[in-house]
């Protein structure tokens, strides 16, 4: 399939220097997101994806790797290639309370992308507004009231109002439905669904709700302590997932339907994740892995092709699937 | 099988609270109950009143503003109603306890994990603090945590979230309450440690012969969980039954809706993620009909002027309000087992 | 900064000599310029790491844009606010010092001054202790509930 290439990460490591050592939070991550697609970053806290993202916007500068966008490294950039890059690359907060200035009217923040961007003027920026506003199911009423004065859900979707106005080719959103009463996330997801089909626009959707991923994107990464551990296309993952950790992430998400749960057959890990400081030269999940061997504590294995498309990180994923095969 | 029996029964239990902007009818004329050795799940929207159902029932919102208007608490054949706060200060970590959503803000980051523990069996037990030591240590084996030693010593910011929501559970647990309410015990936590605290909390209530309330709106958790459910919605009680009963046969529109809302791991990618559209009503001034009246696919003309009788299905109780189940609106519209 | 500034007053007005306004002023600027500034970075420091200034900056904010539109009317509620909250302090601090001789001279009146003279007529004349006194103390009064009152005009989420 012949896709174009919208933003490259190549090997990227992205590092905190902390009390007790160094904390990787990105720990190597290749990555690339085509055009027109959603991918969908999944993990537990503390593995690095929204790090990752402030990554991708320029917010965190990367010790090591790349993000190539149109070829070039972000971070090669001159003024004017910067100036497009924040056009073209747009973000989507995961906190509707604070990510808006509470002294300027959802008017003006929606439009303040295109201010600085000088894309339109006097009575075309007003009207870009109110279409911004119709289409996230806001009126003419709302432009001119302060953020307080709507609910979170609301907020949520004049921050994508907000990012929508620069006519951007790709959206990180970062958590965009945590802090949403669940009738609400469905709101916002639809919603985005909607969009994307309506303007093109690609999405990173960086959550820690796997069952709530699967209806935004087309490919799932999962991600744990700085890396990714497994590329699959969405509709697979349930199914087909390889990583131990994929699926130990996947037995342990809870399904409505109590006769299901009752059949499941649950792997529990065994401890918590481990801190990202001070990282060693092994898989990420080397410690809660029933699976490890030797290999897997001297070296960090990489991400292969196991079937069309998807791919894992870990250097039994053959053995484990054949163990799987056999016990049934 | 032997009559299991009532602990905790709520008998039309009326909470407001009094504001600037007039009386919030949190909760209205709930009642329901809890058995020995069962977990009960109150699900619903947030707002719904069953956060302050739990908390009455406790006796921890027992504040100027609070007012129970009406009804009875009867725990083991007293009525908690008519206790002062003094008085609910000995049923409070003893024959009920809570735990909280996240369990950072809930824990004192002041204070040792081992002393946090120890208070509520240091005030209902004449006991030593050796002794409370030791009973602590059993309690933190009891909850899987490794290096029971070590963790009693060290303080909560020390801890990760689902070693700090054990030690709640554990502060719950160690005066051996015969009901333990759980306010959202997982939905701050990862997954995989989701996971571990539900077994944890199912386990515990086997070996500790105690009831959970559990409130939650995520149906996965109610999924593994729940023995009854009791569906609440703008302070009432809109349906109840047995867990297969809520899960398979719904028969309240709200229900239906809660239930084709929930995201499922394993349901395809869909055009459009189901969502119950609306918002739940004032509850200062709140409908004189059904409450979900607005938001319903299916209402009628008496839906907006009463609330409907309950309507019970089977053997097991189950339960729902609503005048579509009423016998004489049956010939026109029916609401099967199937999702409308 | 770790000397108190009443003591860092005292002997600023030592130097300078005291019986002029202007010195009094500037030894009150001089000691209280460095709170002020304290407080103001750290304003503006916990501001920028607010959502909504990163969020400015991904939309491809410069710092001139971020500075004037976000950081400025977002602190100057607060700033203003303990702008009128330090001008009773200064107040008082005025009439201590002149209590203690150190501020104006006469023939220029003040209120504390006022108030020491009064010290030695005090027990045939108490009205003139006692009224530069109930003065002072409703005058700083009033300052502080203009702060609060301007505090809660600037705070749009009151505006119900």
């Amino acid at each position: 399939m012949n896709r174009e290439v919208l933003l490259e990460l190549k090997d990227l490591h992205t590092f905190f220097k902390v009390k007790s050592g160094i904390l990787k939070a990105v720990n190597g991550i290749d990555l690339t997101i085509y055009k027109g697609e959603s991918i969908g970053l999944v993990g537990e806290s503390g593995c690095g994806k929204s790090t990752l993202g402030k990554t991708i916007m320029r917010l965190y500068k990367p010790q090591k790797g790349q993000v190539l966008y149109k070829g070039k490294d972000i971070w090669d950039f001159n003024k004017k290639e910067l100036l497009q890059y924040r056009k073209d690359i747009q973000m989507i907060f995961q906190d509707p309370y604070a990510s808006f200035d509470p002294l300027t009217i959802i008017g003006d923040t929606i439009a303040e992308g295109m201010d600085i961007h000088r894309m339109h003027q006097g009575k075309e920026r007003s009207n870009k507004i109110l279409e911004l506003l119709k289409l996230i199911g806001l009126g003419r009423e709302h432009m001119n009231r302060f953020p307080h004065e709507f609910s979170g859900g609301q907020r949520q979707r004049v921050g994508i109002a907000r990012a929508l106005a620069l006519e951007p080719q790709l959206i990180v959103c970062d958590e965009p439905i945590s802090a949403l009463d669940v009738s609400i996330q469905a709101q916002i997801v639809n919603l985005l669904n909607k969009l994307q089909k309506e303007v093109g626009v690609s999405y990173l959707f960086i959550t820690h709700d796997l069952s709530m991923v699967k209806q935004i994107s087309d490919r799932i990464a999962v991600m744990y302590l700085g890396s990714l551990v497994e590329i699959s296309p969405s509709e697979e993952i349930y199914e087909k997932n390889y990583h131990p950790y994929t699926k130990a992430l996947l037995s342990a998400i809870p399904i409505p339907d109590p006769i299901i749960e009752k059949k499941r057959k649950r792997i529990i890990l065994n401890g918590d994740i481990p801190s990202p400081v001070n990282l060693k030269e092994e898989c990420a999940f080397v410690s809660r892995c029933p699976y490890a061997t030797e290999e897997c504590r001297c070296k960090r294995p990489e991400l292969k092709e196991i079937s069309p498309d998807h791919f894992v990180s870990c250097f039994n994923a053959d053995k484990i699937e054949a163990l799987e095969n056999q016990s049934f | 099988m032997e009559e299991k029996k009532k602990i905790l029964e709520i008998k039309n239990l009326s909470v407001s609270f009094d504001t600037y902007a007039g009386e919030v009818q949190a909760v209205r004329d709930a009642s329901w109950d809890v058995m020995e050795g069962e977990t009960v799940a109150i699900v619903g929207e947030s707002g719904c009143g069953k956060t302050v159902t739990i908390q009455t029932v406790m006796g921890i919102n027992r504040t100027d503003n609070c007012r129970i208007k009406s009804g009875e608490i009867l725990f083991k054949g007293d009525d908690l109603v008519k206790k002062t706060r003094k008085e609910m200060h000995k049923y409070q970590g003893k024959d009920m306890s809570i735990i909280f959503q996240d369990p950072f803000t809930y824990l004192n980051p002041t204070s040792k994990v081992r002393n946090q523990i120890r208070e509520g069996y240091l005030k209902h037990y004449k006991v030593s603090k050796k002794e409370a030591n030791e009973k602590v240590i059993e309690l933190l084996k009891i909850v899987n945590i490794p290096n029971p030693e070590r963790v009693a010593k060290q303080y909560p910011h020390e801890l990760s979230g689902g070693m700090r929501q054990r030690v709640m559970i554990a502060m719950a647990l160690i005066c051996n309450p015969k009901i333990l309410f759980a306010d959202e015990p997982t939905t701050a936590l990862d997954v995989t440690v989701q996971a571990q605290i539900i077994d944890l909390m199912n386990q515990l209530k086997d070996d500790f012969q105690a009831s959970i309330v559990l409130i939650t709106h995520d149906m996965g958790v109610v999924a593994n969980m729940a023995d009854r459910i009791y569906v609440m919605y703008a302070g009432k009680i809109v349906e109840h039954g047995l867990s297969e009963d809520i899960f398979y046969h719904p028969k309240h529109p709200y229900t239906i809706g809660l239930l084709q809302a929930a995201p499922r791991l394993d349901q395809k990618k869909q055009d459009l993620q189901y969502s119950i559209p609306g918002t739940p009503p004032d509850l200062i001034n709140p409908p004189k009909g059904c409450p979900f009246a607005a938001r319903c696919p299916h209402t009628m003309n008496i839906c907006v002027e009463e609330f409907p009788e309950n309507v019970y299905f089977g053997d097991n109780n189950h339960f729902a309000a609503c005048w579509l189940n009423h016998p004489a609106c049956l010939k026109e519209k029916q609401i099967g087992g199937e999702k409308v | 900064m770790g000397i108190p500034s009443l003591l860092y007053m005292i002997l600023l007005m030592m130097v300078f000599g005291s019986g002029n306004i202007v010195t009094l002023v500037i030894a009150m600027s001089v000691t209280s310029w460095m709170t002020a500034a304290r407080s103001t970075r750290g304003l503006v420091l916990s501001l920028r790491q607010k959502e909504y200034v990163i969020a400015s900056e991904t939309l491809g904010a410069g710092a001139p844009r971020i500075i004037l539109r976000h950081l400025i009317p977002n602190s100057m509620g607060i700033l203003v606010v303990g702008m009128t909250m330090s001008i009773p302090g200064c107040i008082f601090a005025e009439a201590y010092l002149s209590f203690i001789g150190l501020g104006v001279t006469p023939p220029q009146p003040s209120w504390g001054q006022l108030i020491s003279a009064a010290g030695e007529t005090f027990r045939n004349y108490p009205y003139q202790f006692v009224i530069p006194c109930l003065i002072t103390g409703i005058t700083i009064f009033c300052f502080n509930v203009i702060g609060d009152g301007l505090r809660d005009a600037m705070d749009p989420k009151l505006h119900v």
